[in-house]
């Protein structure tokens, strides 16, 4: 999970980086939004999920 | 119960009203504030006449007798006589003129450049009050000595291979004579066939080429801003990290991490290139770095707690968080005011110069920095006063440095009101953000630096996309592109999608690689200290000295709370 947590946080900047390449700048802005919000999930919901299963105060 | 609901109501009824109220002026303070200064008188056209060595030879400085009796009112010191003559046959030439004012030039820009960096420097202090203030008696040796060794492990890293990552390949730099030495960056062709930088080559231990005065000035106002980074970390792994794990994880800071983004943003990198690359606005624009210092050290920083987990008694068993005070509220609150004082070196100084290229707006970007800081604080108060029913006092700190944190990024780009707005947004920014890193996340932050500077330091970063008002003109053009750096609300809505590439950056591969060598940190020497030494206080069993050794510390939080 904890992998999978860091593979998301990567894959949202490449969806942010791929905007670039979207014609239209208000659709630029919504996958560049897109992609820090992926990016933001992989650390904050994936990664941190995986460390809270075993974390201090459970045990 | 009905009282109590009601009153919940109330606040919250109050809260929408200002909400409401912010939404409803924001478009006519925007407005009033981009209202056109007007054009100036046109002055009379006088024919041009070229200066010639013949118009200044007849320019007499005061006399020797007149010098003798003394200058009180300061008016025949620094005349014509201080200029220095390159061969005294020929006397006073044009040549000598031009050339002491293009020094001059550049003497303002490196006092300039190097007072505010002391500045910066000196927000160590503050960081160690602000930090240790916020940690329990028992810890504050071992939280104080993080904070004054990160100069030390920090500028050293930096020293042999963080500048030279960052900086290696940042040349033209006009404001400091040129920095030419800086000149070779490793670039590769990436999405289009487009050359990224991503980092440079020239710099290692400031040896070679890199000896040069230009360079050393840059190098010590990169390197403060650095170990700014690098300290930011230390409080949200306050009371339980080990201090060679410490030590090692700084190191990998200061040598690695912020280097990367350092040089991506301000060394001429990837990101910076985004607008001459692809038509992205200016590229991603960061005045003076929250993003670059303040975002790299907060999501380190959530990396970091993440890896080492809360203190011992922080979570019932059933998750939920117990409050641990810290020591010395006087303490936290000399230690605000100390960051506030030199956050007037943090932004203002990023001009790298006070002469030329548009850096008068120094005054503009002051101002700005004083008003976010002070909204930020207003807003937190308000929240804290409004939700809990008292002003609190570490919360209006930290909606001070919020507010700072935001405006770092645009302050070189907007207006006053959009820096009051800026500010009192990330004042209740932060208050939403810690109850969310506490209560939702369950990440153990004892100061609040994730939210302050992880956070607050995001939201900067999207400000320069939304606020930036399209009048400062830093010599034409920024990261390569003509014309002035414009937001949303201004009209130019591609900056803000260089902007939160920025962000994405930061989480994406900053976060992840921060993650990443501290999880190495972990493995081998281990992030974290004993739970009997964590319950001890890390002072004795980490430092080999109390902070306090004549007082006797008696906490209730020495126990762990019982789950209810």
């Amino acid at each position: 999970m904890k992998i999978l947590g860091l593979l998301v946080c990567v894959l949202g900047w490449l969806i942010a980086v791929l905007s670039v390449k979207v014609p239209g700048v208000y659709a630029q802005l919504l996958v560049a939004a897109a992609g820090f919000v992926v990016a933001a999930i992989g650390a904050l919901a994936i990664l941190n999920r995986a460390h809270l299963k075993d974390a201090i105060w459970k045990a | 119960m009905l009282i109590r609901i009601n009153r919940t109501r109330h606040r919250l009824n109050v809260l929408v009203l200002m909400l409401l109220a912010g939404a409803w002026l924001l478009p006519p303070a925007l407005a009033l504030a981009q209202t056109a200064a007007p054009a100036a008188a046109a002055s009379p056209a006088a024919p041009a006449k070229p200066i010639t060595t013949a118009d200044i030879k007849g320019i007499s400085g005061p006399s020797a007798a007149d010098q003798a009796k003394g200058d009180p009112g300061g008016t025949i010191t620094g005349t014509v006589g201080d200029i220095p003559v390159t061969d005294a046959k020929a006397g006073l030439t044009l040549a000598d003129v031009v050339n002491t004012v293009g020094q001059n030039r550049i003497a303002i820009n490196f006092v300039w450049t190097l007072v505010t960096g002391y500045l910066v420097m000196f927000m160590q202090a503050g960081f160690a009050a602000v930090e240790t203030g916020l940690c329990r008696a028992k810890n504050a040796n071992h939280t104080f000595m993080m904070n004054f060794m990160v100069y030390g492990w920090g500028l050293f890293a930096y020293w042999v291979m963080g500048f030279a990552l960052q900086q290696g390949g940042c040349a033209p730099n006009s404001n400091l004579g040129g920095l030419s030495p800086l000149n070779s960056e490793f670039t590769i062709n990436f999405l289009g066939g487009k050359p990224w930088g991503l980092f440079g080559q020239k710099g290692f231990f400031l040896s070679g080429t890199g000896y040069d005065v230009g360079v050393m000035v840059m190098f010590l106002f990169q390197m403060v801003f650095m170990d700014t980074a690098t300290t930011i970390v230390t409080g949200a792994a306050a009371e339980r990290w080990k201090f060679l794990a410490f030590s090692i994880s700084t190191f990998f800071l200061g040598a690695i991490t912020y280097p990367l983004f350092g040089n991506w943003a301000w060394g001429g990198g990837w990101l910076s290139q985004l607008g001459a690359n692809y038509g992205v606005g200016h590229g991603y624009c960061d005045f003076a770095g929250s993003g670059v210092v303040h975002s790299v050290g907060g999501l380190t920083a959530l990396a970091l707690s993440m890896i080492i987990g809360p203190r011992i008694g922080k979570y019932t068993r059933n998750g939920k968080p117990n409050p641990m005070p810290g020591h010395d509220m006087t303490m936290v609150l000399i230690g605000c005011f100390i960051l506030a004082f030199g956050w007037f070196g943090f932004n203002p100084g990023s001009t790298l110069g006070a002469s030329g290229n548009g850096s008068l707006r120094i005054g503009s970007i002051a101002v700005n920095t004083m008003l976010a800081g002070c909204t930020g604080s207003i807003a937190s108060l308000l929240y804290m006063w409004i939700r809990f029913g008292k002003p609190d006092a570490s919360m209006a700190g930290n909606g001070l440095l919020a507010g700072l944190v935001a405006i770092t990024a645009p302050s070189g780009f907007v207006n006053t009101v959009g820096a009051a707005i800026i500010g009192f947004s990330a004042g209740m920014l932060v208050c939403l953000s810690v109850e969310f890193i506490e209560r939702v996340a369950k990440v153990d932050d004892p100061v609040g630096a994730i939210s302050v500077h992880g956070a607050c330091g995001l939201w900067g970063v999207i400000c320069v996309g939304l606020f930036a008002d399209g009048t400062s003109n830093y010599g034409g053009s920024w990261n390569g592109v003509n014309g002035n750096v414009t937001g949303l609300f201004y009209g130019d809505p591609s900056q803000l999608v260089a902007q939160l590439i920025g962000c994405a950056t930061l989480v994406g591969i900053i976060f992840t690689l921060s993650y990443l060598l501290n999880w190495i940190v972990d493995v081998v020497v281990g992030q974290r200290v004993g739970a009997a030494t964590e319950l001890q206080g890390l002072d004795i069993p980490e430092m080999g000295a109390l902070g306090y050794p004549e007082f006797q510390l008696v906490s209730a939080s020495l126990e762990v709370p019982a789950a209810d």
